[in-house]
């Protein structure tokens, strides 16, 4: 507001709008996307790759576009939402809690901790084919490996967050009057909130990253079996359709969190940076 | 001494699990058909060193996984460092890692299956594509974070200007791209299970899903325990050679 | 001819919001050989950006800096720059910081070895050699930040607020120290602070600066010498004082409406 009023200021000559500045600095950040676009177009019109290792880009988004108005890609977006979203729900709940009760309780922490901190380098999705012998093939063991992936960085954002608060809130909190057995919910955790959403923000591309993989494997419906179908079948157009449809439904992912943990931390230093 | 009994107290709750899961199939409370006990995988480790060439599938997936990860470490730090240090730089490469970032990493695994095949190539290139991006990101943003002051004292010392990105910018930002190595160490693990899984004649995610094929459940359990074991030493040689190199930042 | 000419210097520059801004403007000095010269003034003033300038870390946009009648380019081991927040390379140790710019001038390693134990020697941190900066409290960082700079030898030396971030105690000390190493070299310092008591107590002359743009106020001769009693110090720091309040009220006022 104040800078609006700023650029009708007199005497101040050489003021470029702001909202031009920002358009400005958008399509000079465009300039190299679109270059490389442009060559990929234009390096497989000119037949210097094979066309079924690279297909020109204006084909891909001529399927792109064909299947997403047939419903065929928004169809396969939804399945993988509801698979990795359900796995990532299921994480957040139980990471929140577990971690908590890690900062809580000590016997908790003394019995999860090392678990945790094991879990974290594993590649839990090598589990795979245990969870389909017993969960079979359908979408429960997806959901179940989605979550096993996404639980341990919540958990230990929650844990951390809420270990780590500063003894001086604490006692300030004591001293305003609360009670020492709400100080947990009513100080702690909204302390703790930020690394918690961190946590939550960290988990949420690899729900995406790993109930794809869990597609890919299993078959079924969904953007991984979209995508690795049309390998196997050596359609590269759909293949990179399927890219596409990824990168799309990655950036929707992304763009909700931000927004989520602007809101959410309205009060953190950060958000007033803006 | 004190450090090595701190040590072996934090194993003991995984020590309890796994005893409690041995004590379990004994007292048949879970079906041992579908989820053998302890000690049959423990036999089936055995079985598998010597009549199922573990140590060769593991030796693939680890030359796999340590090509992609190696080559996507030195690229990304060159690249991070340089689009913080070169104004060209960041021009022309920030849009691009900024717009391809959201993608899936696992996208690339069948992406890299039509492009390179079936054999190793195509498991290292979808393993260094997909760590790259978070290690470019996250030594950019370390490096574009570090103090101005250090790089004006380098100067004024005597430092050219060209020589500061790896004398000053590096090393100043190395807390940072080592904590970020470590998250792209564990994907680049996840990626290469995932791909031996997808399409593969050799490695460890082969050598899985082969005996679960094959009904070997015993076998199977021992070779996802392999993979683990694999995946925490990595981690843990990772943290170690990362507390040598930042010896500086703390006691 | 004066050994540091600052003529006529003018810096603005451009915000990340795109809108033109007048960092210091106008600003006419000479500084002589040997001279103690601080320049003080509320935040945004510009002192920090006129010191830099001098270092050659950011171009004038106008005029011109000239030492010893060579116009500033960039910045080099002629002009030493001490921080606030030391800028100590946190991965070496303090041999390692202070041989730093000896390593740079390609010194040989036995004289670099020596040349570093004296001034490390100098400043008093003898037995620490082989610490990381984060081993140190500030006021030890802030030695060795000093010693690196008068391990190269600069002829001026600039420092931008280099106790500001020292508790008191630490601080009365290290202006002591400070004041010392001065009679002792005689060289040319540049001093930015935010503290005119220290002003006075360290410098022959002190530069008042006012905000918004950057201009020279006054210049004042402290006209004390190195015996001067505490209640004179403290005449003169109340006078400026009396000067500078103002300009600080102002300042204060201006970043009110720009919030």
């Amino acid at each position: 507001m104040d800078r609006a009023v700023n650029v009708a200021a007199p005497g101040q000559a050489f003021k470029v709008p702001p909202a031009v500045f920002a358009l400005l600095r958008t399509a000079e950040r465009s300039i190299p996307v679109l270059i490389l676009l442009a060559a990929w177009e234009a390096v497989t019109r000119a037949g210097m790759v094979q066309l079924f290792l690279l297909p020109p880009l204006s084909q891909v988004l001529v399927r792109f576009y064909a299947d997403t108005i047939d419903g065929t890609i928004p169809h396969h977006i939804i399945e993988t939402s509801v698979t990795a979203l359900s796995g990532y729900f299921l994480a957040a709940a139980a990471g929140v809690i577990i971690g908590a009760a890690m900062a809580i309780s000590r016997p908790i922490r003394y019995m999860v901790e090392p678990l945790v901190s094991l879990a974290f380098p594993i590649p839990k999705i090598s589990f795979m084919p245990i969870f389909i012998l017993w969960f079979g093939l359908d979408t429960l063991p997806k959901v179940l490996m989605v979550a096993f992936n996404c639980v341990i960085p919540i958990t230990s954002a929650t844990y951390l967050g809420a270990r780590s608060i500063d003894k001086y809130i604490l006692w300030s909190a004591r001293s305003l009057g609360t009670q020492p057995g709400r100080l947990f919910w009513k100080i702690v955790m909204p302390a703790a909130a930020p690394q918690v959403i961190s946590g939550l923000q960290i988990a949420l591309p690899q729900a995406l990253i790993i109930g794809i993989v869990t597609e890919m494997l299993t078959g079924g419906d969904g953007l991984g079996s979209y995508m690795i179908r049309a390998v196997r079948f050596s359609d590269s157009e759909t293949a990179f359709a399927g890219i596409l449809a990824m990168l799309v439904t990655g950036l929707v992912y992304m763009q909700i969190a931000t927004v989520i943990r602007r809101r959410v931390l309205r009060w953190h230093a950060e958000a007033a940076a803006g | 001494m004190v450090r090595l009994a701190s040590r072996l107290h934090f194993y003991i709750p995984v020590l309890l699990a796994f005893t409690l899961w041995e004590a379990a199939s004994q007292a048949g409370l879970i079906d041992e058909s579908v989820f053998p006990s302890l000690s049959s995988v423990l036999v089936g480790f055995v079985r598998l060193l010597t009549n199922n060439n573990l140590l060769m599938h593991a030796g693939i997936s680890i030359f796999r996984q340590m090509s992609g990860f190696l080559l996507a470490a030195g690229i990304g730090i060159a690249a991070g460092i340089l689009m913080a240090t070169s104004g060209w730089a960041r021009f022309a490469i920030e849009p691009i890692i900024r717009l391809t970032y959201p993608l899936p990493k696992s996208a690339l695994i069948p992406l890299f299956i039509l492009w390179l095949g079936i054999g190793d190539a195509s498991k290292i290139g979808a393993i260094f594509l997909g760590a790259l991006l978070p290690v470019v990101l996250s030594t950019y943003n370390s490096a574009r974070g570090v103090n101005v002051a250090l790089v004006w004292s380098a100067w004024s010392l005597g430092t050219p200007r060209w020589q500061v990105p790896w004398k000053v910018v590096l090393p100043a930002a190395m807390p940072e791209i080592v904590s970020g190595l470590r998250i792209s160490l564990a994907l680049s693990f996840t990626l290469l299970v995932s791909a031996e899984f997808l399409i593969s004649q050799e490695g460890l995610g082969y050598l899985i899903s082969q005996l679960g094929e094959n009904g070997d459940y015993p076998g199977m359990f021992a070779a996802v325990l392999a993979v683990t074991v694999i995946g925490v030493a990595a981690d843990r040689s990772f943290l170690a050679l990362g507390n040598r190199v930042l010896r500086w930042t703390e006691q | 001819m004066a050994f540091l000419e600052i003529q006529d210097v003018r810096k603005s520059y451009v915000t990340g919001q795109g809108e033109p801004f007048i960092a210091v403007d106008g600003i006419d000095l000479t500084i002589e050989q040997g001279e103690f010269i601080s320049l003080v003034g509320p935040s945004g003033c510009g002192k920090s950006t006129l010191l830099h300038m001098i270092g050659g870390f950011v171009p004038c946009t106008e005029g011109a800096i000239r030492v010893d009648g060579v116009a500033v380019q960039q910045p080099g081991p002629d002009r030493g720059i001490v921080f606030q927040h030391f800028a100590l390379f946190p991965w070496k140790t303090v041999r390692g910081n202070v041989e730093y710019g000896l390593v740079e001038r390609g010194m040989p390693r036995a004289e670099r070895r020596q040349t570093a134990q004296r001034f490390i020697d100098m400043v008093g941190l003898s037995g620490f050699e082989d610490s990381f900066p984060s081993r140190l409290s500030g006021g030890m960082q802030q030695r060795v930040a000093i010693a690196r700079m008068l391990a190269c030898e600069p002829s001026i030396l600039l420092m931008d607020e280099p106790f500001g971030a020292l508790d008191a105690q630490t601080r009365k000390i290290m202006q002591e120290e400070l004041r010392a190493l001065w009679h002792q070299f005689g060289k040319t310092v540049v001093f930015v602070t935010h503290d005119v008591r220290e002003a006075v107590f360290l410098s022959q002359r002190v530069v008042v600066m006012s905000t918004r743009p950057g201009r020279i106020k006054a210049i004042v001769e402290t006209g004390l010498g190195p015996g001067a009693s505490r209640a004179l110090i403290d005449e003169k720091a109340d006078k400026l004082w009396d000067m500078l309040r103002d300009e600080v009220v102002r300042a204060m006022a201006a970043e009110r409406s720009k919030a």
